[in-house]
This record gives structure tokens, sequence and C-alpha cells, in this order.
């Protein structure tokens, strides 16, 4: 990837980051007026940073579009009078319209937005009425000026004024400055600082310096040096200029100003500062002009007054790094832990009577874990950007069907694996609308029905080593038995098959399976929770639906907190060594054979707590040799499966140990029953059994 | 460059990557260069050429060199160029 194309994508991670920041600010727009001028701002930052970029790398289509709406942004700034409350639809519809454009500009394709005609068109409309309100302002002379200038927060520190320097401006550069205002508008003072591995990245401070010099002229600099005492080991990769602050005339704005340092920010911090016109009066008019080496003995003041950010809170600091390094080092990490628990187990350490020794592999033992923890703890993040999301597409819903509710967010701080956060938005986006859609029911129903409003809550928390989701309502409840009729309609069921509950809610998932009377753009389609079974067993995980009638529905989505990592219980079959998926597992029993029958000699069953359950003897299914253990020697382990349960038979269960997933590669991947390998910690390779492809298989 | 006047002239607008050999002859130099003039064209493309300035003016004070000790000495770019320390 070449330094461009490093540079492209970084765009789109902060595009798309930014972009989910609009949305949420918007929302908070929309529900919380005291912040008005606080939120305007920072949806400014965010579509004036996205403008700059967008244009860098030719999304011209992008480009304009944001332009306007920045603009418009500058207008309700501007002009406190004008109500944003009209235009929050039109702020929502542009983050949709911006989030779309995005993609059409990184895929380079042809065309617009659906909506992007509509929305422009209004925000023109929305600015053409702010000029003829200036019109008003200038022809009316009695009125107070609303703003000299726009002067929206900088993203920027504003750099303090800097005595020493300003003093040491000489009579010759004044009269330079005076002379010069009559071309320029603005004088500015920009201090860089920067940090010592600045050229490595490829910048110099040069480069800032001549893009300042194309819009404007540099009336003065001053440049502080780190020690340079020995030529011998000057180093010309290391940067030992530190700070540079320079004195600009120029006709840009601030706003423009930042632009010309969006694309270095990472490799600098900047402070700006536009001199009012009184300042620059007295600047052009300060008598005493302090020499250069009066700032070289009060350099301590000097460093004193140029940095006071110094004693402020010690800023959190952050570095973006690509998930692949990550999953990189978390693999090797699992290596160091395999070889650790490999030499911990093996029989040499395990037979020596050397305390010093084992007392160290337990010391390594600990530290490894420790370690193990941290870099998993790097591939976790909050599920909250996800929750946000869900509550951006309650909100659409919510408009689009006319259905007043509460939408209810808990846990969104709960941490969950990277992998799986955007993998979630697809389930939990059809979730959330078929619980407002169909879950439920109109004010008016409400109303008739005795019922309070209607509330969704959307709830994440941690449960042992799993994440659960739980996606709830108070609506209608689902009807099992119009799911049951449909489903015997449709040659899903044999009408003459008693079906638990549990099994006939589960036909929901079925592909095309719906209960919506009508087709909406919303739902009812049938498409919608087939989607969502599929994300979710691609994602190792499982849902559980509790749901009443008249009541409400809950969908609990149970997932592993890592598709790294599983909790595995190791059982053994002959010789062979495999892993269960915990999640799973519901119980393991000694059989009682007198419990067990069989159909024509051939499938077998149990009468396991009421329930008759099919035994799956996995020595024959998977066609290992050895002698089969006798029956009431051998272990029976009950799994769930959203089919049902059913009996894995095994030899023994060896225990029970978290696992790292490791692939089979290209070559295997065709053997669905086998979702990946693991290295145990004597070193023995087990295959995790995919408990989906066993049951499936079954054709019980 | 070195010339028979033991002026050393550095181009402006010097890359870099180039900084290395230029440090390198001057300390192959050092003892015969009395001056170090920058000679602009074009504006300077590597701000870490004043850095070298002032390492070999901290090693060996004796050699002139104009843009440091001259403080209205003018670059492309720069204003009035001023060291603090």
């Amino acid at each position: 990837m070449d330094k461009k194309e490093k540079l492209l994508q970084i765009f789109i991670e902060e595009a798309h980051e930014i972009i989910e920041d609009l949305d949420r600010l918007t929302m908070e727009l929309e529900e919380d007026e005291g912040n008005v001028s606080v939120l305007v701002n920072d949806i400014f930052r965010g579509v004036h940073t996205l403008k700059g970029s967008a244009n860098s790398f030719g999304y011209e289509r992008l480009g304009e579009y944001v332009h306007y709406w920045e603009d418009l942004l500058v207008m309700f700034r501007d002009f406190p009078p004008l109500s944003f409350k009209s235009s929050i639809d039109l702020f929502f519809d542009s983050v949709s319209v911006i989030r779309e454009m995005l993609d059409i500009e990184i895929n380079k394709t042809q065309g617009y937005p659906e909506i992007y005609e509509q929305t422009l068109s209004q925000i023109k409309q929305k600015l053409d009425k702010q000029e003829n309100l200036e019109q008003e302002v200038s022809l009316n002379e009695n009125n107070v000026q609303i703003k000299e200038e726009v002067h929206f927060d900088l993203t920027y520190k504003v750099a303090p004024i800097n005595d020493l320097e300003i003093q040491s401006i000489t009579h010759e550069e004044k009269e330079e400055l005076s002379k010069s205002l009559e071309i320029y508008s603005s004088f500015y003072n920009v201090v860089l600082t920067f940090d010592d591995d600045l050229y490595f990245r490829g910048h110099n401070q040069q480069i800032s310096i001549n893009l300042l010099s194309d819009i404007g002229t540099v009336l003065k600099s001053y440049w502080s040096f780190e020690a340079l005492d020995t030529l011998d080991e000057y180093n010309n990769e290391h940067n030992y200029i530190k700070y540079i602050s320079l004195y600009l005339m120029t006709n840009e704005t601030p706003v423009d100003m930042e632009e010309i340092f969006e694309f270095s920010a990472d490799d600098h911090e900047v402070k700006i500062r536009k001199f009012s016109s009184d300042e620059v009066s007295d600047i052009c008019s300060i008598k005493k002009e302090v020499k250069e080496q009066d700032i070289l003995e009060e350099k301590n003041n000097l460093i004193e007054i140029s940095t006071p950010q110094k004693s402020e809170v010690k800023k959190q600091s952050f570095i973006r790094i690509e998930s692949n390094k990550i999953d990189e080092l978390f693999n090797s990490v699992g290596e160091m832990v395999i070889a650790q628990s490999y030499i911990e187990n093996s029989e040499v350490i395990q037979e020596s009577n050397n305390v010093s020794l084992k007392k160290n592999i337990n010391s390594l033992s600990k530290s490894t874990k420790r370690v193990q923890d941290q870099v998993m703890s790097l591939r976790m993040v909050a599920i909250k950007d996800t929750f946000l999301k869900m509550k951006r597409i309650a909100r659409d819903v919510s408009k689009k069907t006319g259905k007043e509710f509460d939408f209810i967010i808990r846990g969104e701080e709960t941490e969950i694996d990277k992998t799986m956060v955007d993998a979630l938005s697809d389930p939990l986006l059809h979730l959330i609308r078929n619980a407002i859609d169909h879950g439920l029911e109109s004010s008016q129903e409400r109303a008739a029905l005795g019922k309070n409003i209607g509330t969704v809550t959307l709830e994440a928390y941690h449960r042992g080593n799993n994440v659960v989701i739980e996606i709830s309502d108070n609506g209608k409840g689902i009807d099992s038995s119009a799911i049951l009729e449909k489903a015997i309609s449709r040659g899903l069921v044999n009408p003459a098959h008693h079906l638990e509950e549990s099994e006939i809610i589960n036909f929901i998932f079925d592909p095309g399976f719906s209960m919506a009377k009508e087709i909406s753009d919303i739902s009812g389609r049938g498409v919608g929770l087939d989607v969502v079974k599929n994300s979710i067993d691609k994602l190792k995980g499982k849902i559980d639906i509790k749901t009443t009638l008249g009541e409400g529905s809950s969908f609990k989505i149970i997932l592993p907190l890592t598709l790294a990592i599983i909790d595995g219980m190791i059982i053994s079959i002959s010789d062979e060594i495999f892993i269960l998926p915990t999640l799973s597992v519901v119980e393991s029993f000694s059989p009682d054979m007198s419990q067990v029958s069989s159909v024509q000699g051939k499938e077998e069953f149990i009468n396991f707590r009421g329930d008759v359950l099919p035994i799956v003897h996995l020595n024959r299914y998977l066609d290992i040799d050895g002698d089969e253990k006798k029956d009431q020697d051998s272990v029976f382990i009950c799994m769930e499966h959203e089919r049902g349960k059913f009996i894995l038979r095994v030899d023994a269960i060896l225990g029970r140990q978290q696992v790292v997933v490791k692939s089979m590669g290209k070559f295997l991947n065709f053997v669905k029953e086998i979702v990946g390998g693991a290295i145990l910690g004597d070193g023995k390779i087990a295959l995790i059994l995919n408990i989906e492809q066993l049951r499936d298989r079954l054709d019980i | 460059m070195l010339n028979e006047d033991q002026v050393f002239t550095i181009e402006a607008s010097i890359a870099h990557s180039e900084i290395e050999k230029v440090h390198k002859d001057i300390l192959v130099n050092i003892d015969k260069i009395k001056t170090i003039e920058i000679k602009q064209e074009e504006a300077l493309k590597s701000s870490a050429l004043l850095s070298l300035l002032v390492s070999i003016k901290n090693f060996k004070p004796e050699i002139s060199i104009p843009l440091i000790e001259k403080k209205d000495s003018f670059l492309n770019g720069l204003g009035t160029f001023s060291i603090i320390k």
C-alpha cells in the first residue's frame, strides 16, 4: 500500500467516525436544546473536516454537499433567531446522504443518493432565506450588527499572545505590517510544535510553512532548536526543531487557516491566533523593541509563555493501529500461551522436585495470562456506537410508522470483540425495525387497550464468557398459533406433529417466512429474521426468544466474548480428542440405559427429563476406528440447537478449557463439521466440532 | 560545494534526502570552510537544513553563516528568521 492509499484508508476510517458522530450529535441536538451552540459547533467541526478531506481526495460530489451544509450551519450560528428545529429532519437526511455519498465516492460509482437533490435543494432554499435576512439587516441602520465575523470555535487551540515575540518586531517590520494591511485583511500568529519522529513520517516543517507562504506573507518567524552541540552526531533523520512561531499576513479566514493543517494534524500541534484590528494597531505602535538577546536571556519565560498548556490536565493519547496487526499480535500471544502451557505440563517439569523452577514457571504462567488478557482487551470496544446507530434507526422508523415510543438504551459501555461489532449492525437493525413495526401497536391501539406509551429497549451486558444483547418491546407479542398455521400452510410442518412453543416461534427464522400482512419498506418481506439468524450463526452465537401475547417480546442474542477464543468442553472418542463449544452444552450425564430405546434397531432415543431426544454416536458419525465403550461407561452430553436438543454419546469428558481457535486453512474448509482446531496445553491438537452442522446432518 | 574562497554553498531547495551528503561534505571540509552560504532560487524544501546550520554554528562558531548571524536574513517563506534556543 503506497502513502496515498494509506492516507485514503485513514480518511475513509475517519470519515466513517465523523459520520457516526454527526448522527449522534444531531440526535443530541434534537433532544437537548440547552447545548445548541456547542452541538452545532461540534457538528460544524465534523462537517468542516469532512469537506476539506473529501475535496483533497477528489470526492467532489461529497465535497460540494458538505460545503452547502457547512454554510447552513454557519447560518444557524450567525442568525440565532432562525430556529434549527424546522431543519432537524434535514440534518438527519443530510447525514444519511453524506453516508451514502461517501460509499458512492469510495466505490467510484456514478450517480447520487436518492434524496441528494431534494435535500441539497432544501439547504439552498434555507441559505437563500439567510441572504434575504442579511440584506434586511444591512438596510436597517438601527439594526444591531449581528456578528462582526464568522467566528466558530476552532478545532485547534488559540495561540496565547507572546509578548516577547511581539515586542521583538522591529520598526521596519512594523512598517511592513502597516503597509501590508492595505493588501491583507488579517494578521495571524501560527504556533507549531513538533515531535522527534517528524521526518520518519515523511513530513517536515517546511511543508507547513510553504503552505502558509502560498496564502500570504510571513512577516517574522521564531525557531527553537533542541540541543545541537555535536556536529559529528548530527542525525539528519532526527527532528531538532520543536517550536516555530510565525507571524503571517493573509486574507484567509481562521476556518481556511485550519484547512491548511488538516492533513498534517497528526504531525504537529497547531495553535492559531487571529489578531483583532485593535491588537494589530497596538503591535504597530509598540515603542519598546526587544532585542533578540533579550529573548535569549528570557528564554525560560518565553517557554513558559508559549507553552502554557503543559500545566493543563494531561491529555489522553491514542494511536491508530490496523486491526490485522492486533490479530497477528493476538495469535502470537496465543502461541506463547500454548508454548508456556506445554512447558508447564511437560513430564520433566511435572516430575521435577526443583521448587525454584516450579515457582518460576508458575510466575511465567501468571504473566503470560496477564499479557493474553491485555492483548485480548485491545480487541474489545464498547458497543456504544452500534447502539447509537440503532437509536437513529429507531427515530427514522418512528417517523415512517407514526408510532411514538420510548427507546431505551442500557449497557452501551459493554465491550465486545471489534470483529463482531460490524457484523452485529444488520441483525440489530432488523430486530429493532421488527420490534417497532410488528411488535408495537399504534398509539390508538394502545390507548384502546389501556396501555401506556410503548417502549423498545436495547440492552447489552456480560454474562459469564458471553455478551448478551437483548431487544425487547412491550407490544403485541408473537402469536404462536398464527405462526403454526402459516408454517402448516407453507408445508413446513406436519399438522399431526406436536411442536413446543419455542419450536413454533423458531419458524420466524425460516427464509421467506413473514407474518406481516402488508409489505412496507421497513419490514414484511420475510428476509429480516433469516438474515438475523445467519449473522448470529456466523458469530457463533444464538438467539433466544421469549414472548407473551399482548405483553411483548424479547429477542436475546447470546454471543461469545470473542471469536478468537472459545470456552470448550474437551471430549474423547477412542484416542481422538474433540472440543465442543460449551455455549451449546446443556448438561452431561451418565446414561440410564433403561431410558434408551431404538427404532428398528437403528436410531436411538433417550427419555431425558420428559423429552425424547435423539442420540448421536459421535464415533459412528465421524467414522472413528476403535472399540466403542460399553453403554454404561460412556457419557451423554445434551446439546442445544434452535431446532431442538439432542444427545451426543462420547467416551469421556476430559475437561473444560478456553482455547484459541485456529483456522483449518483453505484446504480443509469443505469439512463443515469442523469449525477449527486448537492446540491444548499438552501440545495435542483437538478439532472443534460444528454443532449446527452436526444437528443439521442428523436428518431427524 | 566548497569554492576557492572557502565558501561552502548550499542550494536552499536541497531535498531532505541529500542533507546527509551535505553533512558529510561539511565534516570532511570542516577545517577549510570559512563561510556557509545558502543559495536561494527556490523556497527551502526541508527545514532540516536549518538544523544542520545551527549545529555547525554551535560546533564551530568561527564559521560564518550569514543566515544565522544576520538576524534580518531572509529565506522565502520564513519572514525574518530568528532563533530562540
